[in-house]
């Protein structure tokens, strides 16, 4: 079935195919709309979950980690201060190794006080063990989130959906919804044996010592990486029943390319206008998107990046005091390379706080790179009023 | 599961999350603990200021569980008159309820009516708590003060005579209050409901004139005294003695017995308690434009506040800070009109209300065919024996109703003066167990532990801000509307029906049941530890090898019937 969705729109529909049985959450713009639309299809019965009002963001997580523990499919939204302030549960569901979903529409961090798109909030959760997803369009974004149940919960991890406030969360496009049976197909239900079972009473993240902590570090820690293999096949056996895949990371008119650009969330379908029309004019360029930050898909972006001369990589984030996060990561991968094949990178810092990234910046971008006399090696800021 | 040591050579023995792998019993969280939470009932605040002692809580929670009939039964423990307290109490016990300030207080009396009208068919099954015995008691006046001493006394098994002056039992409850508040058949089941336990009652029978009070004495082992007020205070202004200057209490009386009176067309009522209101307003049923005059402002009014009200929306007129200076007659003695003069208020006096002062030359007049005088009540004394100490206002009496005489008690207004139905109700009853004391020769138990119904050892109040309002969304109190005024005000018809059955159950819904658990199981749902379990005895029981003390029992009950202390 097509329909005509927003963002959030698309986010609440693919949950509502994944048949989510507890949703909590408490609005902050531009997220609302998700939690708004989930409402209405639980109160007009077409979608038979519990709907649970909170007072906040720490309590809307802490709901899903309750309902999660005690056997349901969970789902909560949020944005920017509301993720920061979820950080506490945002570790605690990861290591309680409970597999929710949660969609963060990326949303600049205050003050200054905003509601536009930019990464660092769902960036601040780098180190806390959930997977996470950037979606480059509506289409993406539902069949993203009927993946991330079905990856999350055979690894036991949670997993965050990540789409740009108002690009993708407020924009309308046509979306195929998975039919109903298909989805079920897909998505069975949730079975765990680390839930609470009152005939076998056990007592769930509790004290552990120093004998057995690390230990389950280890375990998450694999189970991570087990990730990567897991979100392969569950993007591949998607495209076989739907038609529709995304891959972990996607290599655009990559072929022989003397530069690459490397983009996440909304960036990237501009960037590829951008690429079109260079390589209509002849010039070997491409464009790799990062779509799974975490776990980082080290092989696959070595893989795609082996050999390439000049790589300019677009963060719509900054870690203040280093630079942009995704090159960070990409720099980190590529560190141990053979010189011969390991490229020049440069950084960019590109469309905080929302500021638009237009086809002329992303051209300006590609040009520096592929002409990186003048260019820094580690952060160039882009547009920037000086 | 086993009860083994479990040893963790490898990440490969662990499961995949922190969760434990043996039995949590061997880990007695319990070493933990500082502090002890106990399970401890506490006082509602309607309970504690019922006069009559009703368990207010407890009937409400039959109400929401749907046993009216163990509702009604309940409160007939302590009170034989739900149905005429349901209607005509002034509800302190609601000026209280700590729902007040989130949606209005309960409507306790609304709901005490509606178990009354719910088993209105039935009686209820006796509830006699001692043998027969064979002392008898004479109870002197069949208001509620008296009554209720009777009904008290027979259940605990001894043979009770009442003595009444008037053809019909009741009191104030027959003569004073009108049937558009209180139809006679309500009054009628629950005096038959007392009568049923043998009390013997003798009307048209005079204490002073047909027996004497020594003869009474005479005759019962003890004696209880509640003859109320029935002499009604003179107008004390010029023209009082007009034969159309007539008592309210004796109007609503020949009203009450159907008597003829000749109502005035334009009656003028003086005075501003309840006897001002039902005159006024039961001479407007009979087609007379009535009109009350009052000396000081609404404030100082001594009526029930919603007799006010209503007296108001019946769009009869209260002339304020009036006060009648005399009463002028024709020269056949009938009354034309009355002179009254304006009032301003001064400073307190004894009562505490502000003192009104006559403002010199503010006199003007009322045209009047009748004034009906409803300025106080006092009781008639003289039938009583010297050696029993009395004031011209009342017996004098302790905090259980005893009289410096060991066989002679008293009660209800001509005792106390406290003037409603639900205090005569309670006295009665207090009076009945220290009557009871006496005759066995023992002293009667401390009177704070027969006033009011409590749940446990605790008398503390409990207040708002110890009910968690988490549970409790915020819904209004629930308030049946009253016949239209223009149907009213033709006849004596009951003006208020009672709740349905949906507004019943709905309204009790509202109780915060506070400091009284009604096993709501939040506390066992809570625990962390498991420590809290359902006791095969009723209620909860809590495993102290476990609790660590955290106190989350005590903030997540609902009502405060948790308390936690320091070990
Ligand atoms: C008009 C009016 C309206 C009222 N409205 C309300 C109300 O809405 N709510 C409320 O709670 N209270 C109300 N009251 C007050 C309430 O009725 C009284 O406080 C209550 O009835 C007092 O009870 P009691 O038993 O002390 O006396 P009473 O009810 O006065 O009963 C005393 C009885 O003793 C009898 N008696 C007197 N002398 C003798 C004797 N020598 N020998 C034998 N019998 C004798 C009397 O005839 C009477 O029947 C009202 C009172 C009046 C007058
Ligand atoms: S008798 Fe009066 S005070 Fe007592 S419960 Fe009934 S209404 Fe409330
Ligand atoms: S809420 Fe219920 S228990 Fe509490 S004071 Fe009111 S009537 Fe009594
Ligand atoms: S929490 Fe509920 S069950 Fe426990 S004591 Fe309080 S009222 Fe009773």
């Amino acid at each position: 079935m097509k329909k005509v969705l927003t963002g959030n729109q698309a986010v609440s529909w693919g949950v509502m195919r994944a048949r989510a049985q507890v949703i909590a959450a408490y609005p902050i713009t531009p997220q609302t709309t998700i939690i708004e639309e989930l409402a209405s299809l639980v109160s007009d019965g077409k979608l038979d979950a519990h709907f649970i009002k909170v007072e906040s963001e720490h309590s809307a997580l802490a709901a899903c980690i309750g309902a999660q523990q005690a056997g349901a499919r969970t789902f909560t939204a949020t944005s920017a201060q509301g993720l920061a302030l979820m950080h506490e549960l945002i570790h605690w569901a990861a290591l309680a190794r409970l597999p929710i979903v949660m969609a963060d529409v990326n949303r600049a961090m205050a003050p200054g006080w905003t509601i536009w798109t930019d990464q660092n909030d769902s960036l601040s959760q780098r180190d806390t063990g959930w997977l996470q997803f950037y979606c480059e369009s509506n289409q993406e974004v539902t069949d993203s989130v009927l993946q991330a149940y079905r990856i999350g919960e055979q690894i036991s991890l949670p997993v965050m959906i990540v789409l740009d406030a108002f690009f993708l969360s407020h924009t309308a496009e046509a979306v195929d919804i998975p039919e109903p049976a298909e989805a079920d197909a897909y998505l069975p239900p949730w079975k765990s044996d680390l839930i609470v079972d009152v005939d076998n009473p056990r007592a769930f993240s509790g004290m552990t010592g120093v004998d057995v902590y690390q230990e389950f570090r280890y375990l998450q820690h694999e189970a991570m990486l087990e990730g990567i293999k897991v979100a392969a096949t569950a993007d591949k056996e998607f495209g076989e029943i739907f038609g529709r895949s995304y891959g972990l990371i996607e290599p655009y008119r990559c072929e022989d390319a003397e530069a690459i650009l490397v983009t996440s969330g909304t960036i990237t379908s501009t960037s590829r206008d951008v690429i079109d029309a260079y390589r209509d004019r002849g010039e070997a360029v491409g464009l790799l998107k990062i779509r799974m930050f975490r776990p980082f898909p080290i092989d696959l972006v070595r893989e795609a990046l082996r050999g390439v001369p000049n790589v300019g990589i677009i963060d719509r984030n900054i870690c203040p005091g280093f630079g942009g996060i995704f090159a960070q990561e990409i720099k980190a991968s590529l560190y141990d390379m053979e010189a011969q094949f390991r490229p020049n990178l440069y950084g960019f810092i590109a469309g905080l706080g929302g500021r638009d990234v237009t086809p002329k910046t992303i051209e300006g971008i590609l040009e520096k790179t592929l002409h990186p006399e003048k260019t820094d090696h580690h952060l160039n800021w882009v547009d920037l009023k000086v | 599961m086993s009860d083994k040591k479990i040893v963790i050579n490898s990440y490969k023995d662990l499961p995949g999350a922190p969760v434990s792998m043996g039995k949590m019993s061997i880990n007695k969280t319990a070493s933990w603990r500082n502090l002890e939470p106990y399970y401890e009932e506490k006082a509602p605040p309607c309970n504690l200021s019922c006069p009559a002692g009703t368990d207010i809580v407890e009937f409400i929670h039959l109400v929401a569980k749907g046993r009216y009939q163990e509702g009604w039964e309940l409160i007939l423990k302590t009170n034989p008159f739900p149905g005429i307290c349901g209607r005509v109490c002034p509800h302190p016990c609601e000026s209280e309820c700590n729902r007040g300030d989130f949606g209005g207080p309960l409507n306790v009396h609304r709901l005490e009516r509606f178990l009354a009208d719910a088993n209105y068919e039935k009686m209820p099954r006796p509830q006699y708590l001692e043998d027969k015995k064979s002392q008898s008691i004479g109870v002197v006046g069949s208001g509620p003060a008296g009554l209720s001493c009777a009904y008290h006394l027979a259940r605990r098994g001894y043979s009770v005579t009442v003595y009444e002056s008037l053809p019909e039992p009741g009191g104030m409850m027959r003569v004073g209050i009108p049937d558009y508040r209180l139809p006679k058949e309500v009054l009628k089941h629950e005096i038959d409901h007392i009568l049923s336990y043998g009390v013997k009652l003798e009307c048209d029978c005079r204490i002073g004139e047909d027996v004497t009070f020594a003869d009474l004495r005479e005759k019962h082992d003890a004696v209880f005294i509640a003859t109320g007020f029935h002499l009604s205070r003179k107008l004390g202004a010029e023209g009082q003695d007009l034969a159309d200057v007539i008592p309210g209490i004796e109007v609503l009386r020949k009203i009450a017995f159907k008597e003829n009176i000749g109502i005035g067309d334009r009656v003028v009522v003086v005075g501003g308690g309840n006897t001002a209101m039902d005159a006024a307003r039961s001479v407007l049923r009979m087609g007379s434009k009535p009109r009350v005059v009052y000396r000081r402002s609404r404030d100082e009014m001594p009526a029930i506040a919603e007799e006010i009200e209503d007296l108001l929306a019946e769009g009869i007129e209260i002339d304020f800070l009036t006060q009648p200076v005399k009463v002028h007659g024709d020269a056949t003695g009938k009354v034309i009109k009355m002179e009254c003069v304006r009032m301003a208020l001064g400073e307190p006096d004894d009562s505490g209300r502000r003192r009104p002062v006559p403002q010199e030359g503010s006199n003007f007049e009322i045209e009047a065919d009748m004034v009906i005088t409803a300025i106080g009540e006092t009781p008639d004394l003289t039938y009583l024996t010297d050696d029993v100490k009395a004031k011209s206002w009342a017996v004098l009496v302790d905090e259980y109703g005893r009289t410096n005489v060991p066989d002679v008690f008293a009660g209800g207004d001509s005792a106390t003066g406290d003037g409603t139905v639900t205090h005569a109700v309670g006295h009665g009853r207090q009076t009945a167990i220290a009557i009871d004391a006496y005759l066995k020769g023992e002293t009667p138990p401390e009177c704070e532990k027969i006033e009011r119904t409590l749940h446990g050892e605790s008398t503390h109040q409990v207040t708002l801000d110890e009910i968690n309002l988490n549970y409790f969304p915020l819904v209004d109190r629930i308030e049946p509307i009253g016949a239209p005024i223009p149907e009213r005000v033709k006849n004596f018809e009951e003006i208020y029906s009672g709740l349905t059955e949906e507004q019943a159950l709905e309204e009790a819904q509202r109780c915060f049941s506070c400091g009284t658990c009604p096993e709501c199981d939040n506390c066992m749902v809570f625990c962390p530890d498991a420590a809290v379990s359902r006791d095969p005895d009723g209620g909860y029981k809590i495993n102290y090898d476990f609790c660590k003390g955290c106190g989350i029992c005590v903030a997540e009950c609902p009502r405060n019937a948790i308390s936690i202390k320091l070990l």
